[in-house]
């Protein structure tokens, strides 16, 4: 359960770190933002990694949580990478969802 | 990216890269030496991307062996579960150990202790050791036995390396002198960890391009899914490369213990060992009471206190020690034996389970001096910590009373030791639940999967060049071979090994070694087969047979005694469905690859849509697609995809 919390966190995660970079956001909105705007992305991505990946430490310690978490990681990359390439519209939406998911499974362990 | 800038300055400061030269078109041959094109210095990051190129071409075909089988070792007991198909019938219940303890007494009823570990989620039946009086000391004394967890019944498994072959090629290949595959499995990760550590450098876009993938575009697609299976896993890559070269370390790297210890280096681990922890299990052993050589150090002072009557006032009885409490007690021989019937086994293990919140346990320990059960230990199922090194919780019971007695406390690791451990247990994987090891093997095909597409990135970058040259290197035409070999040849050599396991009887003498040849004859022919046959050809031909051996394994493995595929699922027989869906996942992908190198090949579609112009040259469409397939075992569509060759960004 904490895994999938997990993973749906980071996932969100690595969706806004790439909503922070140029050739990602026209992918995604088909347009451009600022660089207030990818500046505020970025931050937002850093700071929601480390919070996604204590669900992992949760269930299982600090050394095969942050095992566990890398795998979580790849997974996570993986997706958003994937739905990059093939449905770019579809994964901020994914990814929005993805939020309250993390934390109804998070709250639900 | 201020850093690479940074890097990219540094450029002036290093001395000129030397002119490559030579080896009939395999190196490359560099123009004005130091200069790009454009008049520039060649900067560090040229020189990166040289080292990277040749670093991982060369060793990139042993790394490719080493990444499949490595990561099949994830799942190594799944593996040889399967390769006993007479073990696929056991099904545990709740009176399995009270049954295989009986079993034991009539099996071994001299040995000093038995010691059992119960079937679980990846084992169905029952294994047994124990040490007959007087056997040799260490892991060849120990006898071994499976037992059927429904009746107690030994199971005259078929002889097989399973899993343990693979497990063991990945670090110490086949008929190579340990020592030597050990070095050369050694060097490959080295490289593999400057390969890393020189692909990220090179990787110009890596934060501007960090999820692109674009499909279809030939060499630009290699490249992305080489980046996407290299950068996304990259945590992945450098702890899996770095832990291994920790686990090999005391071979290339003895002089400091040798030096300490006077060329003793079997005391060195064992003082780290027993000193450090006296509780736990010796690498690889599965069966910790019985791994002989007690700690030195820990067990002594120990067992100190440990009372003659039996079940009154021990303390601290180390596992190493147990099998040797016979020649410590010879006072109670007035004891009465206990039947092992008598044992009140099934209380204990539901005592030991509520201790440990609801954990299972795995390991029953029957410590019988002279043939007198004494004490039972049981152990818990995984472990909590990676610092300990799998070590897990332990719990000593009166055998005829069954109440708890006290147990050792575990010494705690001290600090380097818990960073070993730490690493070292994260390489194997051993503490991982299900949900963890299919992460890591996940990882592992990633992993597997970048090795592939950067050994068909090399022949694809070079098509430019050679149809300017208007005909094929030698050189060239030697990696698209080995390519070939390496990549589609293994995974047909795979699943040869686990075809000869069911079609070889069961009773044939050395019928484990034919297996291991099967698998190497297998591999020599698709080199040879690539060898006789165009580039394409060779590609298309391997991965449709490589796609169509995968694909009748679960069918094989119903035909030849092993539990059927809707069948096992219905049981919960997940070890042996699990190996059954993934070699059907693995047959999909690597169809797949075969029909996209078949058929992009002529009509170079794809590579129509190419600015840079990668014309549908004979190599290019086959590296297109073709690594793309050989994902292990793997059923994960992203790596899949990713290998296909089929994202990319753009």
């Amino acid at each position: 359960m904490m895994a999938w919390a997990s993973l749906c966190a980071t996932f969100a995660a690595l969706t806004a770190i790439g909503l922070s970079m140029d050739r990602h956001q026209e992918q995604m909105l088909g347009r451009e933002l600022g660089a207030d705007a990818a500046r505020a992305w970025r931050a937002a991505g850093w700071l929601a990694l480390p919070l996604a990946a204590a669900p992992c430490l949760a269930a299982w310690g600090a050394s095969v949580g942050a095992a566990a978490w890398l795998g979580v990681l790849t997974g996570a990359a993986m997706g958003v990478g994937l739905l990059l390439t093939y449905a770019p519209r579809l994964l901020p939406r994914v990814a929005a969802a993805a939020v309250p998911a993390a934390a109804a499974l998070a709250l639900a362990a | 990216m201020d850093f690479i800038r940074r890097i990219t300055h540094a450029q002036r400061f290093l001395p000129p890269i030397p002119a490559g030269t030579g080896l009939r078109g395999l190196v490359p041959v560099r123009g004005t030496a130091g200069m790009r094109p454009d008049g520039r210095q060649e900067g560090l990051r040229q020189a990166m991307s040289w080292a990277h190129t040749w670093s991982g071409l060369l060793l990139g075909w042993l790394l490719f062996a080493v990444f499949l089988t490595g990561t099949l070792s994830y799942v190594r007991d799944e593996i040889t579960v399967w390769m006993k198909p007479e073990l696929h019938a056991s099904v545990a219940d709740a009176g399995t150990a009270q049954r295989a303890l009986t079993a034991m007494e009539r099996i071994a009823p001299r040995a000093e202790s038995w010691n059992l570990v119960l079937p679980g989620p990846r084992e169905p039946a029952v294994s047994a050791t124990w040490r007959e009086p007087g056997a040799a000391p260490g892991r060849a004394g120990l006898s071994r036995a499976l037992l059927d967890a429904g009746t107690g019944e030994p199971i005259a498994a078929r002889e097989t390396r399973g899993g343990d072959f693979l497990y063991r090629f990945h670090f110490e290949l086949y008929g190579v002198p340990r020592i030597w595959a050990r070095w050369l499995v050694g060097i490959a990760t080295l490289c593999m960890l400057a390969a890393i550590v020189s692909g990220v450098i090179t990787h110009k876009k890596i934060f501007a391009d960090f999820f692109a993938f674009r499909p279809g575009k030939g060499q630009r697609s290699w490249l992305d899914a080489h980046n996407a299976t290299a950068v996304l896993a990259l945590p992945f890559h450098f702890m899996i490369t770095f832990s291994g070269l920790l686990l090999l370390m005391f071979q290339l790297m003895p002089w400091g213990i040798q030096a300490a210890y006077q060329g003793d280096v079997q005391a060195y681990f064992q003082e780290r060992r027993g000193g450090a922890q006296a509780q736990q299990r010796a690498p690889q052993a599965r069966a910790p009471g019985q791994e002989a050589a007690p700690a030195p150090a820990g067990g002594p002072e120990m067992r100190g206190q440990g009372g003659r009557g039996d079940g009154q006032g021990r303390q601290g009885v180390p596992d190493g020690g147990m099998a040797r409490e016979g020649r410590q007690r010879p006072g109670d021989a007035a004891a009465a034996p206990i039947p092992a019937a008598a044992m009140p086994v099934a209380a204990m293990l539901v005592h030991a389970s509520s201790r440990w919140g609801g954990a299972a346990v795995e390991g029953v320990t029957v410590n019988r001096p002279r043939g007198r059960p004494a004490t039972v230990e049981l152990r818990e199922r995984g472990s909590s910590s990676l610092a300990g090194r799998g070590a897990s919780r332990r719990l000593l019971f009166d055998a005829a009373s069954g109440q708890p007695l006290p147990g050792p406390d575990a010494a705690a690791p001290g600090a380097a030791a818990a960073v070993y451990n730490v690493f070292t247990s994260l390489h194997l994987g051993r503490f991982a639940g299900p949900a963890l090891r299919w992460l890591l093997f996940l990882s592992g095909v990633a992993g597997t999967l970048m090795v592939a597409t950067g050994l068909v990135l090399w022949v694809a970058k070079r098509l430019p060049d050679r149809r300017k040259l208007g005909r094929t290197p030698a050189g060239h035409r030697l990696v698209e071979r080995l390519n070939v070999a390496a990549v589609a040849g293994l995974m047909v050599a795979v699943a040869a090994y686990f075809w000869l396991n069911r079609l070889l009887p069961a009773g044939l003498a050395g019928r484990a070694d034919w297996e291991i040849r099967g698998f190497f004859l297998a591999w020599a022919a698709c080199l040879a087969h690539a060898w006789a046959c165009p580039h394409r050809r060779a590609w298309v031909g391997q991965l449709g047979l490589a796609a169509a051996l995968w694909a009748a394994l679960p069918l094989l493995n119903g035909l030849t005694g092993g539990a059927a595929l809707p069948g096992s699922m219905a049981r919960g027989l997940w070890s042996v469905a699990g190996f059954d869906l993934c070699a059907l996942a693995t047959a999909a992908l690597l169809a797949y690859a075969a029909w996209r190198t078949g058929r992009a090949a002529p009509a170079g579609k794809a590579a129509g849509r190419t600015p840079a112009g990668t014309a549908p040259g004979p190599g290019t469409a086959a590296a297109r697609q073709a690594p793309a397939r050989p994902s292990p075992v793997a059923a994960e569509p992203v790596a899949a995809r990713a290998m296909a060759g089929e994202e990319a960004r753009t």
